[in-house]
């Protein structure tokens, strides 16, 4: 064991904190929120003197303890480690101060807060972990704990999003294992560092290291809710309580992000057969996940859908890294930036959708129009978080996308520039949709909307909106330090130049982008997606219900197929077997013909019977008048004697059929014997 | 510690449980408390012999100069020996409480703690006549054990456990002989007994008498086609099919397998034959075969019958990759698949006893009543599966990497029929977890109101099983170096 413990205390700490406010909670609940918030907070503290170390003092802390959990811990932090371990430490302390309102009144809240702990512990072992077992473990502890959280409320929507969360988890799961072994089988190494170097010689698409990688990258991906795996993603965010579904999306989807990049820019850099199977899959997911959320018509939809939409981005930028080879510089930066402006905006959107939700009890965009009016804190955070992520100028989704836009002309593919120009205008477009609808429309009932927020609420709301306001207004300076500081991770090239952010070309792509936002918003969702019905104006939902990738793929594929192969084999083997038992029963073991006789036990039997019959009605005439026996005695000794005839011919046929194969074992034997003689 | 109490552990719990039922008893309690002493007394006795090994071994008696009944303790019977002296006082304490409504309890005590003796007995076997006496025995003493409920059924099931049995002893027999008339002894020896002149004159012999060692062996371990017995032995008592189906007679199986192919007949004269792959392949037929199965069937215990069967098939396919690291990676998977389906079992049984449901259709919601009891079932499960931390991974993992180290294009496949059986043993388990805790809609909450919660005579022993599996799961490496120390032959 050799290495800072710290890292130890850093996973380790929220599980037993978890653990302690669960059965303090039981005494009284409001414990358990004490204990969440203290056990966070000292989190982000400790977290907070580890980014000192790493990215201030640049020292980089490692713990290496071999033998445990089976093929040994492995920890690090280094820069981009740093920056993800802290957010998420950060991102957990908002979450809980959020909690605190959202969750009053709500039910299973201590069992909630105990997984929510779990949850934090596992998300720093996936985040600092240094090779590729410990990413795993830490990634499946990561899996099964949030679990709870998705079903926290215990609808019907909610288990329905918990069982199918459940089930690609475990399918993921089950892909990285698989891949994982398929990588160690052909280099020996699980260390991401080794495995770097191993691409030249294993290379090709016909390796296993190369079959290997893609199915970790699907495993990771879907939690990232890449597709095709991505089916999970718009059920469990807007069934989950508010904090947890901002937590899923801005953290525990980067968990998947994180095992992305680990397969892309470590394992598989650069090979190019690899970087454009990423590039597809990333650009599905973008376009499809922008058309989820503009045609949903619920607010937590919408932003699942972004969610969705955006890890599409990143992994485009992703795809990037690896096509540009060498020049990655920019690609590598973008994608970076993305992740964390994606975790920031995401915290603010889901808090505030936490809002709508508790107050109205409903998330359905035809009752919380005009929620916004007259609040201008939500106002402002709204403003910030949806620009942003659209992309605007002076704010930091603006700094990320173009970066990812340079890249992408870097690589020069027409059809993919497009796509992601469409998809920002698609982010666009939704945003525009939920704030129209939030601070324009009518209220149908407008003295519901009244409310005031605990400063445990609109603080964690704010916090991250600033900080994106920060960073977007000084993107040279914030920014490109952030960058600076997790390139190592990605093994990404050091950028030549400076970046002139706002340049007319970079600025003209934003423009673009927002230009065919409007387009969408004014043809598609005021066209289609929105109607008059009594003077009222009504939002529908626009993605088909049979669309449900799983529904008619993969439940059927998963429940209904695969069984079926596995048991129309087995029905097979079983005929065999069957089969031959039977074949030998009609022929060589054939039951002796025996008669079938009617009840008669034999002379003794029917005397005793007789004579229990007389005794029976003399027992009738005297003392038992009140309740008479009525049995039949020689019917019934008859039948006990067959019934005893019965068992014990079953037992010595039984015993007689297990001496006859052992005879036979002992005849071959001695046969056997006396030719060897 | 000088060599007799070699045969103390043995012969203790044989003598004092065949004096159980002359015993003057007053109560079942007091019953109960001599038979967990006596179960805990000789735990502590396999310990003590553990930590103190005698270095020689001890005859008991002397038949011919060939034939005697001996024991000895390497790192094999370590291995099987720990793990069924860790589990038996468990699975006795559970039994209590499980068996306190049915009838003839004396006798079932009895039988449950000579089988102990005789368990041990295989696991401190030094030569294969000894082992193969032992073997024998463990059918005769297990056989009142599975129709002990004297209904139809019960001694249906009996009757077809013993005929397997027998018959499948008979085949190991024929293999016994010809080890004596070919090689130098019956003594386990790493590397085998069989001379390279020996080996050079009878080598196709050799390799067919190997097979039917196996499956001969393999009956007990319910290798595909013999596997028939085993789920229609669920219908025994619940303590019965755990400890018996999920640890002691098919890990028996198993073990005999692995003495066999490694200590009398070594690997060198099999490897790279048919008398490799034949066994193989038969044992991944079983793993995909019994995975299916277990999807198909609903009734609880007989799914986790099939699901035995499949995991006694990775025993069987680790150890027929004949490496040190399969044999080493074989008896993790013995450790931990005991421990891991002896939870499950368990389980079953005490939905069974105290919430009167027997198919998997039935245990919507049941989580909510029983929630200790089905924490243990799901994190069994996911051990099962082979999710990190748990000991279920480090068992597969090692599998997987024995057999692709050995670089043959079967046990690649093999890889690919652990992963398929891992996605179904998904499937099959976790239905069952996903149930208890998310019901489907209109679930009958009414009749959950009649299941009572299990006490500590059940909890107990479950939960300290499941602490085993995690903690062993995260600090696996003395399990580990002691297998490793048995496939050097130690």
């Amino acid at each position: 064991m050799s290495g800072n413990m710290g890292l130890l205390f850093l996973i380790l700490w929220p599980v037993v904190g978890g653990i302690v406010g669960f059965f303090m909670g039981k005494k009284k609940l409001s414990y358990s929120e004490d204990v969440t918030d203290i056990v966070t907070l000292t989190e982000l503290a400790v977290m907070a003197y580890f980014s000192y170390l790493v990215l201030y003092r640049n020292i980089e802390v490692h713990l290496l303890i071999p033998g445990l959990a089976g093929l040994g811990v492995s920890l690090t932090l280094d820069g981009f480690r740093t920056i993800y371990s802290f957010l998420t430490a950060f991102a957990w302390y908002l979450a809980a101060c959020f909690g605190k309102e959202y969750l009053k009144g709500a039910a299973h809240t201590n069992r909630y807060r105990m997984f929510f702990l779990f949850t934090l512990g596992a998300i720093m072992g996936v985040f600092s972990s240094n090779n590729l077992y410990n990413l795993f473990m830490f990634f499946e502890i990561m899996s099964f704990v949030s679990f709870p959280l998705v079903i926290q409320t215990e609808t019907k929507e909610a288990k329905e999003a918990g069982t199918s969360y459940f089930v690609i988890a475990i399918i993921g799961g089950l892909m990285i294992m698989a891949g994982m072994l398929l990588v160690y089988v052909q280099t020996g190494s699980m260390n991401f560092d080794k495995l770097r170097e191993m691409l030249e010689q294993y290379g090709d698409t016909t390796s296993l290291l190369w079959w290997g990688s893609l199915l970790m990258l699907l495993g990771f991906g879907a939690k990232a809710s890449l597709f095709p795996l991505h089916t999970w993603l718009p059920k469990a965010h807007p069934a989950a309580p508010a904090p947890a579904s901002a937590m899923l999306s801005g953290i525990l989807t980067k968990t998947g992000v994180a095992g992305m990049i680990v397969v892309v820019c470590n394992i598989m850099f650069p090979s190019a057969s690899f970087g454009i199977l990423v590039l597809v899959l990333g650009t599905v997911t973008m376009v499809l996940g922008g058309i989820i959320a503009l045609s949903a018509n619920e607010i937590k939809k919408t932003l699942a859908g972004s969610s969705m939409s955006q890890i599409g981005f990143i992994t485009v930028g992703l795809s990037m890294c690896a096509l540009l080879g060498e020049e990655n510089a920019l690609a590598v930066n973008g994608t970076l930036l993305h992740m964390i402006n994606h975790t920031l905006f995401k915290l603010t959107l889901f808090f505030l959708s936490g809002v709508v939700v508790k107050k109205l009890g409903t998330g359905d965009l035809n009752a919380i129009k005009g929620f916004g009016k007259g609040k201008p804190l939500f106002h402002i955070a709204y403003a910030i978080s949806a620009l942003g992520i659209s992309g605007m100028p002076l704010l930091n989704g603006y700094v990320s996308k173009t970066l990812l836009h340079e890249a992408l002309i870097e690589y020069g593919n027409a059809i993919v520039e497009g796509l992601f120009l469409f998809s920002g205008g698609l982010t666009f477009a939704y945003m525009l949709k939920l704030y129209i609808i939030l601070f324009w429309e009518k209220s149908e009932k407008p003295e519901k909307n009244e409310m005031k927020m605990a400063p445990s609420t609109w603080l964690p709301c704010m916090i991250p909106a600033i900080i994106c306001l920060i960073m977007g207004v000084l993107p040279n300076v914030v920014m490109d330090y952030i960058a600076g500081l997790g390139r190592g991770f990605f093994h990404g090239a050091a950028v030549k130049h400076t970046v002139s952010y706002f340049s007319p070309e970079n600025l003209k792509g934003a423009g673009i982008s927002i230009g065919i936002g409007l387009v969408l918003y004014f043809v598609v969702v005021r066209c289609f997606l929105r109607k008059r019905q009594e003077e009222k104006t009504v939002y529908r939902a626009g993605f088909p219900a049979w669309l449900d990738l799983e529904k008619i793929l993969y439940g059927p594929l998963l429940f209904k197929v695969l069984p079926w192969i596995g048991t129309f084999f087995s029905r097979i083997l079983d005929w065999l077997v069957d089969g031959i038992v039977l074949i030998m029963r009609r022929t060589l073991y054939r039951d002796n013909s025996t008669e079938e006789k009617p009840v008669y036990g034999g002379r003794i039997i029917d005397t005793l019977g007789e004579g229990m019959n007389i005794l029976k009605k003399g027992w009738n005439l005297t003392f038992g008048r009140k309740h008479p026996v009525e049995t039949n005695y020689v019917i019934a000794f008859a039948g006990y004697k067959k019934k005893i005839m019965l068992y014990s011919d079953i037992l010595g046929k039984s015993v007689s059929f297990g001496l006859l194969m052992f005879a036979l074992g002992f005849v071959l034997t001695i046969v056997y014997l006396i030719c060897l003689m | 510690m000088s060599v007799e109490f070699l045969a103390l552990p043995v012969l203790f719990p044989i003598v004092f449980g065949a004096i159980l039922p002359i015993l003057p008893f007053k109560s079942g309690r007091a019953r109960n408390i001599y038979t967990e002493l006596i179960v805990i007394l000789n735990t502590v006795f396999i310990w003590t012999l553990f930590f103190k090994t005698p270095g020689e071994s001890f005859t008991l008696f002397q038949m011919t100069n060939m034939l005697s009944i001996t024991f000895h303790i390497d790192s094999m019977s370590k291995i099987f020996g720990g793990l069924v002296s860790l589990l038996w006082p468990l699975a006795t304490l559970y039994a209590f409480e499980y068996m306190e409504d049915e009838k003839n309890n004396t006798n079932f005590f009895a039988f449950y703690t000579m089988t102990y003796g005789v368990t041990v007995g295989i696991a401190f076997a030094a030569n294969l006549m000894s082992m193969y006496m032992f073997y024998e025995l463990l059918t005769l003493v297990t056989l009142p054990l599975v129709m002990h409920k004297l209904d139809r059924p019960s001694i249906r099931a009996a009757r077809v456990y013993m005929v397997y049995s027998i018959a499948g002893a008979a085949f190991a027999f024929i293999a016994m002989v010809v080890l004596i008339s070919v090689g130098t002894g019956l003594d386990f020896v790493a590397g085998g007994v069989l001379s390279p002149e020996a080996i050079r004159e009878n080598k196709g012999l050799l390799q067919v008498v190997y097979l039917f060692a196996f499956f001969g062996f393999g009956v007990k371990a319910a290798i595909f086609p013999f596997h028939g017995w085993l789920p229609k032995v669920s219908v025994a008592p619940t303590p019965v099919t755990a400890l018996l189906h999920a640890v002691a007679v098919v890990k028996a199986g198993v073990f005999a397998i692995a003495r066999v192919t490694y200590f009398s007949f070594g690997t060198d004269v099999l490897r790279g034959t048919f008398a490799q792959y034949v066994p193989m392949t038969f044992a991944l037929i079983t793993i995909v075969y019994a995975s299916s199965m277990a999807v198909k069937e609903t009734h609880i215990k007989r799914r986790l019958a099939y699901s035995t069967i499949s995991n006694l098939s990775y025993v069987a396919f680790a150890l027929t990759i004949m490496t040190p690291a399969g044999l080493s990676a074989g008896l993790c998977h013995i450790v931990a698949h005991g421990s891991m389906k002896l939870v499950l079992f368990l389980c079953a049984g005490a939905i069974m006893h105290h919430g009167k449901k027997n198919y998997v259709g039935e245990l919507e919601g049941i989580g909510y009543k029983m929630k200790g009891l089905m924490v243990c079932f799901l994190i069994s499960a996911l051990g099962v599966m082979g999710i990190p931390p748990l000991i279920g991974f480090d068992s597969k993992w090692s599998i997987a990497t024995a057999a692709a180290a050995s670089e043959s294009g079967l046990a690649y496949a093999g890889v690919g029929v652990l992963i398929f059986s891992a996605v179904l043993t998904g499937i099959y388990l976790l239905t069952i977890a996903v149930r208890a805790f998310v019901p489907a809609k209109g679930y009958d909450a009414e009749s959950l109101s009649q299941v009572e919660k299990p006490r500590w005579c059940m909890m107990v022993p479950l939960i300290i099983v499941t602490v085993f599996i995690v903690v062993c799961g995260i600090y696996f490496t003395p399990i580990y170096e002691i297998t490793l120390e048995a496939s050097k032959g130690l």
